[in-house]
């Protein structure tokens, strides 16, 4: 591997580092909403039923979450 | 442009992660559609949002999910189906006893060592082009923001152009070309269009650079009495063009004048301080 591609990963790494210091931070059904939409790939309303929370709760809690995670990760610092 | 309202910011956080119902991402694309700027900005924050937690996903992890998917599949899998294949005894043994049976798994005979890596390599690089696919999408839908923004600025420039044309072209039109007074500089030119059916004015300026400290104020003088239209804003090459939605009434409106006054325009708003600088009579 060259010593290039090393520091990114570092640099990369940290990126990860922060967002996920940033996650942690949020509150846990707002982190919750944002996990199984993203990584699981459910939608809303699935959501809802899993969570057997209302759907407008689902929707108020993520975005929450993003803006939440928007005001932890100032742009400036994430890129 | 359909009303704004609060709910549909909460749509654009759904719509960033991609994770929002038919009906809802309908009714929001519907509303985007006119072009909503606090809508777009909203999206832009929660696609960056949304990128950001792509980069959460650490390599480990995703294998762990996938590894613990592929165990719950195998649970949930009937053992009678899983049991029946042919071949199985090479790679797995059945124990029997009391409670579940238990799947052994042994290394297959010829499998190379780094094949237990590749779904963790092929999930590390999922995660990788999932964040860069977040990238060109919360890219592009800036770029798409931005071509709206542009679009809606080209049709009120082009609508202002309509409007200014619906006067310098209509029929019955007076013109009045503005003469220099003695007080004026020499380099200054202007025209004005009045339409007496619509009572709407164009009047176009050139090499209007008041010195500095100093700002032009334009008159329209019905009868001989003086009525304020403003102060005249021009671009740097000293242009304007004014449109005037109510510049006066036919029967009394005789004349613009232009004047020079103190920054701001003059201090008496129902007559010029300054001296007159341009004076045209409408003309037929």
């Amino acid at each position: 591997v060259a010593p290039v591609d090393a520091s990114r990963s570092a640099v990369e790494s940290d990126v990860s580092e922060r967002v996920r210091a940033a996650l942690a931070r949020l509150e846990p059904q707002q982190r919750r909403v944002l996990e199984i939409a993203y990584f699981e790939g459910l939608s809303q309303s699935e959501i809802s039923k899993q969570l057997e929370t209302p759907l407008g709760t689902v929707k108020s809690w993520t975005r929450q979450g993003l803006m939440r995670l928007r005001e932890l990760l100032p742009e400036r610092e994430w890129v | 442009v359909t009303e704004h309202r609060e709910e549909y910011i909460e749509l654009c956080a759904g719509y960033a992660l991609g994770s929002m119902d038919a009906a809802d991402r309908e009714r929001l694309e519907q509303h985007l559609s006119t072009g909503c700027p606090v809508c777009e900005a909203a999206l832009a924050d929660f696609s960056a949002a949304t990128v950001m937690l792509a980069a959460s996903a650490e390599p480990a992890r995703a294998p762990d999910r996938l590894r613990a998917r592929v165990l719950d599949r195998i649970a949930s899998t009937p053992q009678e189906a899983a049991g029946g294949r042919a071949g199985s005894e090479r790679d797995a043994r059945w124990s029997e006893g009391a409670g579940p049976r238990v799947l052994e798994l042994r290394p297959r005979r010829g499998a190379p060592a780094w094949a237990v890596w590749v779904p963790a390599l092929a999930a590390a690089a999922f995660a990788v082009t999932t964040a860069l696919l977040w990238n060109d999408v919360s890219r592009l839908r800036g770029e798409l923001a931005t071509r709206r923004t542009e679009n809606t600025d080209l049709a009120s420039r082009l609508a202002e152009q309509e409007r200014l044309n619906e006067v310098l072209s209509a029929p019955g039109a007076k013109v009045a070309v503005l003469e220099i007074t003695p007080q004026g500089e020499q380099a200054l030119r202007a025209r004005a269009t009045y339409d007496p059916a619509s009572r709407n004015a164009v009047v176009i300026f050139e090499n209007f650079k008041a010195p500095s400290g100093h700002d032009y104020q334009l008159w329209a003088l019905e009868g001989a009495t003086p009525r304020n239209l403003g102060v005249i804003k021009t671009d740097e090459a000293g242009r304007a063009v004014i449109r005037l939605d109510d510049a006066g009434d036919p029967g009394t409106l005789a004349a613009f004048a232009v004047s020079l006054e103190q920054a701001g325009g003059s201090p008496n708003p129902a007559a010029p301080t300054g001296p007159v600088v341009m004076l045209g009579k409408l003309g037929g």
